[in-house]
């Protein structure tokens, strides 16, 4: 094996670990971005919702399709097969924090359902 | 393993020991300074953090003595806020942080059975930058120079108009610098952990205590930069006037508050994984069990460190963001206390499952401790995180109650058990049992009497931050018992000094392994760390190989000796540990403290304005740092035998090596700076939509300037691949190469150059609007990163000029060439931003 090829299998096994965090704070910028420039712009809580429902719903399908299908996210990042003697302890860590990930995110995604878009509480 | 299976064979030769003990000799005398080991400079590098506890924690006396009646004038309104100011900043960044740094650098490479970290000048460096700058920080209480605004610093408060003079850049300056002390020791922990690790240490065979730092590490990379960025913006604000903060010409103030949150949160679980990573070391072998669950306590402590960078907005719930807004951050609150949860239940469970009592030592006292203290903490900070509570509760004593929770029990509890735990790994003495149950029992409960009323207190409308208060409002009682209650704990801190003045005699010959510990710290050391490095096959190889530390000592393991003639560790691959080459590292030496000492008096100097002299030292820095890294890319000295029957290289170059990665965490480092800025200008953008640009600003440059910038960034990209195929043969000088890289460095200099040349054209004034000096910051950004990059292009010319450069030995050019990638990269996308964003909103 190169080294270039050693060393993106090294870094791949940590990216793959923490693939669900990844999701959870992609879907954190994406609605906390998102509401924040269409406040900005004036628009309320049709877009608002829309925007940050849709976004969680695509990054929660993203963390839950990498939870599945664990071993295809390793090959997509590394090019390789996991190596066999850690697959085990990275599979849980990953599947783990993806659950953790997706609880996170479902809890984030809910006050779009319950709050106004950009009015202050007080 | 089998005894027939040990990688070296014995008995070695006499004088191999001799050697290990002769490369790794501690300087003496006046020598002294220079010395790198990781045992001698953890432990000064601990001991100052400790006093640096000290001092914040007087400051914490004086300010108690102060309160504990109403109406009390015991100190000025003025001395009072310099007091609490400097509390926080030196306990959060003077103590806390370099504190848990220091054990990183103490016990990593004894728990990795590494010689030392990766780049033990770099550790050097950056404590002594710690060290000078620290204590000229601190030193400004006794002048009344110190800051003022709190450990958090918001304007408007620390704008010049209403914090004028120096003290508020004391701390801009001040803590600025020892930030990026703070990244330099995150670096060497980062690529330590991951590369240093002993053959045969997978990732779910690492200490919990490395899984800790290396997460400590990588959240110090990701969140200092942000604060890093706050401060160069506030300081560039008091100083030439770029409107950033000042909503009258459409900066926000909550810009600081968002960056320094951004900071501020994660640094709480900064502090808090280590210790944890400490905790969950201490218990297995108190209760003398492997630690249950130790996969959970992973996950744990990665979900912890990941969604710590969530929470940001919950420090600013009541600042009128929009509900949602509120929501998102909430949640994420929320979220976090499951992995804290799940590490508290693993300890307990570890507790229950020992095979006999858990055994009663200081250590463990003060860890039962923190599970107490801490989970109170943890229950309150649930209370926080709901909005409508937090509405009510915001800025009262209920809060300092709950963050000292958090942080004393969190984080000071942990590091006394630490002190007692590892003591005899660097002390030839182990600490008093009966001394440290006495500092025990007088913390904890000076502790909760301290700091358990503060609950009350708040809760009856107490705010923070007051100087004094009337004394007809019911609080007088509550905040008597409080000062009381610190004095009891300074007691206990004045009993473990009493403890360390007795006990604490530095140096090898301590009591081997005194708790029957599992772990690799606990085998036969010296200054060369282990004789050999182990081949580990379990999470506790001491107790799983009860003939480990003899067969260790004997010298049966890895790299018994010193093939290289020089200091020496193996590096593995990060995943499985295989091992990969063998590291040559530098020794003793002058030039990374000179370095430290030049950094610290260029940014001390800018902050009394003694801009000339601050600019000789920083031109010296460079100079010296130069000096530094000229002594480091050492040439091959072939492939050596380590045993086993392997036969590995001793220079490596490209992505395998130690020094590709430390480039890639730089990056990691520059890149969340420039993030933090795009983040701050669409924040202001989102603040003031209407005014962006303002109204009468000079429309932006026309697109020839950044098209221009952008050609001669790829020419300068293309030139340096050019260069990279042109490195001539081992032992020869290329001119090709030459000439590629100081071209490139011309191209980049020109297109940052250009860049501010097309907006000053147009006339933009970077303090007349937040919109203008975001512009310019975006060049001053630029500017830095282009900086950086062509002294490293130029210094890879002198090395190939002098013979030292070429297709082999050639970590010097990698290393520029990544850089230059990356800050062309960064560039590219500031032009985008700068160019094409208010063309895109019209």
């Amino acid at each position: 094996m190169s080294d270039v090829a050693s060393s993106r299998r090294m870094m791949a096994a940590f990216v793959f670990i923490i693939y669900g965090p990844i999701c959870w704070a992609l879907q954190l910028a994406l609605i906390y971005g998102s509401q924040s420039a269409l406040c900005a712009f004036g628009t309320d809580w049709g877009p608002v919702t829309t925007a940050v429902l849709v976004s969680s719903l695509a990054t929660m399908a993203l963390a839950s399709a990498g939870s599945v299908w664990p071993a295809t996210v390793y090959r997509l990042l590394a090019g390789i097969k996991a190596p066999a003697g850690q697959w085990p302890f990275m599979r849980f860590v990953m599947r783990l924090l993806t659950g953790l990930a997706l609880l996170a995110m479902l809890y984030a995604a809910l006050g779009a359902l319950l709050l106004p878009a950009c009015a202050a509480l007080r | 393993m089998m005894t027939e299976q040990l990688p070296n064979k014995g008995p070695r030769p006499d004088h191999e020991l001799a050697d290990l003990k002769r490369i790794w000799e501690t300087p003496r005398g006046w020598r002294l300074p220079t010395a790198v080991n990781n045992t001698v400079i953890g432990t000064f590098y601990i001991g100052i953090a400790f006093l640096f506890f000290v001092l914040a924690g007087i400051l914490a006396l004086v300010m108690r003595a102060q309160l504990a009646v109403g109406d009390n004038s015991l100190v000025s309104q003025d001395f009072y806020n310099q007091l609490f100011t400097m509390h926080g900043t030196t306990m959060m960044f003077l103590f806390a942080v370099p504190a848990v740094e220091a054990l990183g650098v103490m016990l990593l490479p004894q728990m990795l059975a590494a010689r030392d970290l990766p780049f033990p000048r770099l550790s050097a460096f950056a404590i002594w930058a710690y060290v000078i700058g620290g204590l000229v920080f601190f030193s400004t209480i006794f002048y009344d120079l110190a800051p003022k605004g709190g450990w958090f610093m918001y304007p408007p408060n620390t704008l010049t108009e209403y914090s004028p003079g120096d003290n508020a850049d004391f701390w801009l300056l001040g803590i600025g610098f020892i930030e990026i002390s703070a990244i330099a020791g995150a670096i060497e922990i980062i690529v330590g952990v991951l590369r240093t690790r002993p053959p045969g240490m997978t990732l779910d065979k690492m200490p919990i205590f490395a899984w800790a730092m290396l997460i400590f590490a990588a959240m110090i990379v990701f969140a200092f930069p942000a604060v890093i960025l706050a401060t160069m913006l506030l300081e560039i604000e008091r100083a030439f006037g770029w409107p950033f903060f000042s909503s009258e010409l459409g900066g926000d103030s909550l810009l600081w508050q968002h960056l320094f949150w951004f900071f501020g949160h994660p640094e709480v679980y900064i502090i808090f994984l280590p210790a944890a990573g400490l905790v969950s070391m201490i218990i297995p072998t108190m209760a003398r069990t492997p630690l249950v669950g130790y996969r959970l306590i992973v996950v744990a402590l990665i979900a912890t460190g990941f969604f710590s960078f969530g929470l940001w907005v919950h420090h600013m719930f009541t600042t009128g963001i929009p509900g949602l807004s509120l929501a998102f951050f909430s949640a994420a609150s929320m979220a976090v206390a499951i992995p804290s949860g799940l590490q508290v239940f693993s300890w307990i469970a570890t507790i229950a499952a020992g095979r006999e009592r858990l055994r009663m030592t200081v250590p463990s006292l003060f860890v039962l401790g923190f599970l107490f203290i801490f989970t109170l903490g943890g229950l309150t900070g649930v209370m926080v995180a709901v909005v409508p509570f937090d509405f009510q509760a915001h800025d009262s004593y209920f809060v300092v109650a709950h963050f000292h929770y958090v942080l004393i029990g969190g984080m000071v509890f942990p590091l006394f058990a630490t002190f007692y735990y590892w003591a005899p790994m660097v002390s030839r003495k182990m600490l008093s049992e009966r001394l440290g149950k006495w500092a025990f029992w007088l913390m904890f409960i000076g502790f909760n009497v301290t700091f358990f009323p503060m609950h009350i207190t708040g809760l009856a409308g107490m705010p923070r931050r007051v100087w004094t208060y009337p004394s007809n409002l019911g609080w007088d009682v509550l905040n008597m018992i409080s000062t009381v209650g610190s004095f009891v704990i300074a007691a206990g801190v004045l009993v473990f000094i009493i403890d360390l003045i007795h006990n604490f005699r530095f140096g090898e010959g301590g009591p081997d392994n005194p708790w029957e510990a599992g772990t690799l710290e606990f085998l036969p050391n010296d200054v060369y760390s282990t004789r050999s490095i182990p081949h580990v096959t379990s999470r506790d190889p001491i107790w799983d190989r009860p003939s480990l530390p003899r067969e260790v000592e004997e010298g049966l393991h890895y790299l018994p000796n010193a093939p290289t003639g020089g200091r020496e560790t193996i590096v593995t691959s990060a995943v499985e540990a295989r091992p990969q080459y063998v590291l040559q590292m530098p020794g003793p030496g002058w030039a990374h403290l000179l370095a430290a000492i030049f950094m610290a008096a260029f940014f001390l100097l800018l902050t009394i304005k003694q801009v000339a002299v601050a600019l000789i030292c920083g031109v010296l820095f460079i100079v010296v740092s130069m000096v530094w890294t000229w002594q480091l890319d050492r040439p091959s000295q072939g492939e050596v035998d380590i045993g086993g029957g392997m036969k590995v290289p001793t220079y490596v170059t490209g992505p395998l090596s130690h020094s590709w990665w430390a480039m890639i965490v730089l990056m990691l480092v520059s890149a969340s700076l420039y993030v933090s800025y795009v983040f701050s200008y669409l924040y202001l953008w989102t603040v003031s939509p209407d005014v962006w640009a303002p109204g009468g600003s000079p429309a932006p440059p026309s697109l020839l300037f950044p098209g221009a910038s952008t050609a001669m960034l790829i020419g300068g990209t293309l030139l340096m691949i050019v260069a990279d195929r042109a490195l001539p043969k081992a032992g020869r000088r290329g001119i090709a190469t030459m000439a590629g890289l100081v071209l490139a460095a011309l191209l980049l200099a020109g297109a940052v150059s250009l860049e501010i040349w097309g907006h000053l054209q147009t006339g933009l004034d970077p303090s007349a609007s937040s919109y203008g000096a975001m512009v310019y910051m975006a060049a001053v950004l630029g500017g830095q990163a282009a900086a950086a990059t062509i002294i490293m292009c130029l210094f890879a010319v002198a090395r190939q000029a002098t013979g030292q450069l070429d297709a082999v030995r050639r970590v010097t050019f990698d290393n520029a060439a990544l850089f230059y990638y990356y800050t062309v990269g960064q560039t590219l996308f500031g032009l985008m931003l700068i160019h094409g964003f208010p063309r895109l909103i019209g």
